[in-house]
């Protein structure tokens, strides 16, 4: 698993916003080039360990644990708030790709980036926009990629009829090599290649006993096959 | 022997279809926004908060947008890099400190050298969204009309800078 794709349930909720906030901020940079990837792991250790610590001095200092719990998560989205709003904005978030973890919807992802833009699509849905429109803004600024279905325009003719286009040639070829080979009769055999098909006939129906051991040079059958000549 | 042909064509196809496409970092994706107008914000400026800067006011000059964070690792790597290449004047750069706070990233600077003329602080990552910003780093290169001409995706590296960003910045400069 990818270590900045955290997996979870679909709920809009970044479960380590709160505590990447207190280490520094969001963990989506573009690090897979580069060496420090496992630094940046250990560092990514050490940094949530530190938060640990630092909730733990909080909760004892305060004596509460929801005291605790609030500071390591001080921007809870308001989920709850209006489901048919939230409904709304994970059926867009559907159409779209986040960017940071590219095989997930804008609505599976725990990125950072993927919050993010789901509080913009609530924001644009509060503020009365349609679906299309938001989407239209998320090409506008991350590209075609972004959407999640790639829409049907020329450049993506071949992705969505490719497939068919290549299943409806090849039982295309497939019916002619048929039909042909069905036109063509079989080649007639020789006078020789007849006298060899009765004795190999011969051996076949004789009883075992006198069968040819396996070991002995019987002629393969292809060699009688029209084909070969 | 012409029917052999066939199976060997697709396939020589099929190989030529994998060979482009899985030579490609399927993490950099295209920007939208190359030959397009670089989009305007207007943003405090990290050392004075009370002043703003904006891509209006950089116009007439080549400069580069790197984005930027103190919580980057990433940005470690290439960091030199830009104090280097600020240092011998070849082209400005300017930060867009990304989802970050100012303490952090002003500490941040002191530590590893500012190569910006200024840094902006996009606390929200709004304009981040603007610009179509999916990591940390990245680094547009903006024209003299404010045209965004070039995006880089992560780290620059030396063979990135002497390959593309320097190469396009002087033929920019030049135009």
């Amino acid at each position: 698993m990818h270590p900045k794709c955290p997996q979870g349930p679909t709920a809009p909720r970044p479960p380590p916003e709160g505590v990447e906030k207190t280490w520094g901020g969001p963990a989506f940079s573009h690090d897979w080039k580069t060496k420090l990837v496992c630094d940046r792991r250990q560092m990514m250790r050490m940094g949530l360990s530190l938060t640990a610590l630092r909730a733990g001095a909080a909760a004892a200092a305060t004596g509460t644990v929801a005291m605790a719990a609030l500071a390591a998560d001080p921007v809870a989205p308001p989920m709850a708030a209006d489901p048919v709003l939230e409904a709304e904005v994970l059926k867009v978030a559907q159409e779209l790709r986040c960017l940071v973890c590219q095989n997930e919807t804008l609505a599976a992802s725990q990125a950072e980036l993927a919050v993010d833009l789901r509080k913009q699509i609530r924001l644009k849905l509060q503020q009365g926009q349609s679906a299309d429109q938001i989407v239209d803004f998320m090409v506008a600024r991350y590209g075609e990629f972004v959407r999640y279905r790639p829409a049907f325009t020329g450049m993506t003719v071949l992705l969505w009829l490719g497939p068919f286009a290549f299943l409806l040639a090849s039982m295309t070829g497939l019916a002619v090599m048929i039909r042909r080979r069905r036109a063509t009769p079989p080649a007639a055999l020789s006078e020789a290649q007849r006298a060899r098909a009765r004795s190999l006939l011969a051996t076949v129906e004789a009883p075992p006993s006198a069968a040819l051991p396996p070991s002995a040079p019987t002629p393969t059958s292809t060699s009688s096959l029209p084909s070969s000549s | 022997m012409r029917r052999y042909w066939w199976p060997l064509a697709i396939f020589a196809v099929l190989v030529g279809f994998l060979a482009v496409g899985l030579n490609r970092d399927p993490r950099e994706v295209p920007s939208p926004f190359i030959n397009k107008p670089a989009p305007s914000f207007s943003l405090p400026r990290l050392d004075e908060p009370q002043t703003t800067l904006s891509p209006e006011d950089l116009r007439g000059q080549v400069w580069l947008l790197n984005v930027w964070a103190s919580w980057c690792v990433a940005c470690q790597y290439e960091h030199p890099l830009l104090v280097d290449l600020a240092k011998a004047g070849r082209v400005k750069i300017y930060g867009l400190n990304y989802k970050d706070q100012r303490p952090a990233a002003q500490a941040w600077l002191a530590r590893h050298g500012n190569p910006y003329v200024h840094s902006v602080s996009d606390t929200e990552g709004l304009v981040g969204i603007e610009y179509g910003v999916y990591g940390v780093p990245e680094t547009f290169v903006i024209d003299k009309a404010g045209v965004v001409r070039h995006k880089h995706i992560g780290p620059v590296t030396p063979e990135s800078l002497r390959d593309q960003l320097l190469p396009l910045v002087e033929k920019l400069n030049a135009s």
